[in-house]
């Protein structure tokens, strides 16, 4: 279904680009952490994460960046851009005002 | 343990992206399988186990090889961009161009240049500018296309004008001997700027406003 395709999309967006701004992450921490804080609600894997990553990174909200580790690991860590953090005031609003809709409409919100 | 950069280059195969950037996400991709297999290594898998649990992190190898195509390309964008700008500004902009010509054709001559043309021909000709620049601002809109997207969208018809008040201005000063020798006088080339461009300018991008204000639906 569209719709739900969408929010799913959105909803996804939003919490990466708000990940994000608590500083740089590379790839599997972004997933790790997204898990971890939403309790599990929220899962990426690879095959979810990635594609949107770049797709995000080629709109110019995130940008990676390759670094090395201590184990001699490359990694490439996103962080948010200033458009990034342009476009996550919006998306913000538009999902507060989403949520503040369902609770009027349905009694979904804050247990 | 696996070599992950190699089962990820078989699996993927070529994207179509360069060799260099498909070399970055091979890397990433088998870095990332590799943290999920010494991930489940720490939580006590055996070894087959924890590359199990690694591999299900691609349930589809084929479809991730799609999204990576999709989301590596510019394809995305040109369609956003004819969906949100061209479509809705080319039809505003032929939608003018059939109403500058029916107004040619079936407009009488003495009423161009009676005392009521201003409110009987400029006015409607106005106000369908600000219908038109409505219509392509609201279906840049509902397709998701940002403000700047929608601004253009509703004012596209601008640049049949600029044109259409260019071309003369370019065969005059082209021209040898011009015919019409006043269109590279500057006051006429004002008038002509704020009758042709700027007032039908104003009354498209008035129209565009009342959908600029809110973001496309999630």
């Amino acid at each position: 279904m569209a719709i739900r395709a969408n929010v799913k999309r959105g909803s996804a967006e939003l919490a990466i680009l708000a990940l994000l701004e608590g500083g740089a992450l590379h790839g599997y921490e972004i997933a790790k952490r997204i898990d971890a804080e939403s309790q599990g609600v929220l899962r990426f894997n690879l095959a979810s994460l990635y594609p949107m990553l770049y797709a995000m990174e080629r709109h110019g909200w995130i940008k990676g960046e390759w670094q090395v580790t201590a184990h001699a690991r490359k990694r490439r860590c996103y962080r948010l851009t200033a458009a990034g953090k342009k476009h996550l005031a919006p998306l913000r609003a538009e999902w507060r005002l989403f949520f503040q809709a369902l609770q009027r409409l349905a009694g979904v919100g804050h247990a | 343990m696996p070599d992950w950069r190699q089962l990820v280059q078989e699996r993927l195969g070529s994207l179509g992206l360069g060799a260099a950037r498909e070399d970055e996400i091979s890397t990433e991709l088998s870095e990332h399988l590799e943290d999920a297999y010494q991930g489940a290594r720490e939580r006590g898998l055996a070894h087959e186990s924890a590359v199990a649990w690694a591999l299900e992190q691609v349930p589809d190898w084929h479809r991730l090889r799609r999204d990576l195509r999709r989301a590596g390309r510019e394809e995305d964008d040109v369609s956003h961009m004819t969906r949100t700008v061209w479509l809705p500004g080319v039809t505003t902009l032929v939608l003018s161009a059939l109403l500058l010509l029916a107004m040619v054709r079936l407009v009488p001559p003495t009423l161009w240049v009676s005392p009521n043309a201003p409110t009987r021909l400029l006015l409607p000709w106005l106000l369908a500018y600000f219908v038109f620049g409505a219509m392509g601002a609201y279906w840049s809109r509902r397709v998701g296309g940002s403000v700047t997207a929608r601004v253009l969208s509703g004012t596209f018809p601008l640049a049949m004008h600029v044109v259409v008040m260019l071309l003369p201005v370019l065969v005059t000063w082209m021209s040898a001997t011009p015919k019409f020798p006043e269109h590279l006088d500057p006051t006429y080339l004002l008038r002509i700027g704020l009758l042709w461009v700027l007032i039908p300018g104003i009354a498209l991008a008035l129209g565009t406003l009342p959908f600029l204000g809110k973001r496309a639906a999630v």
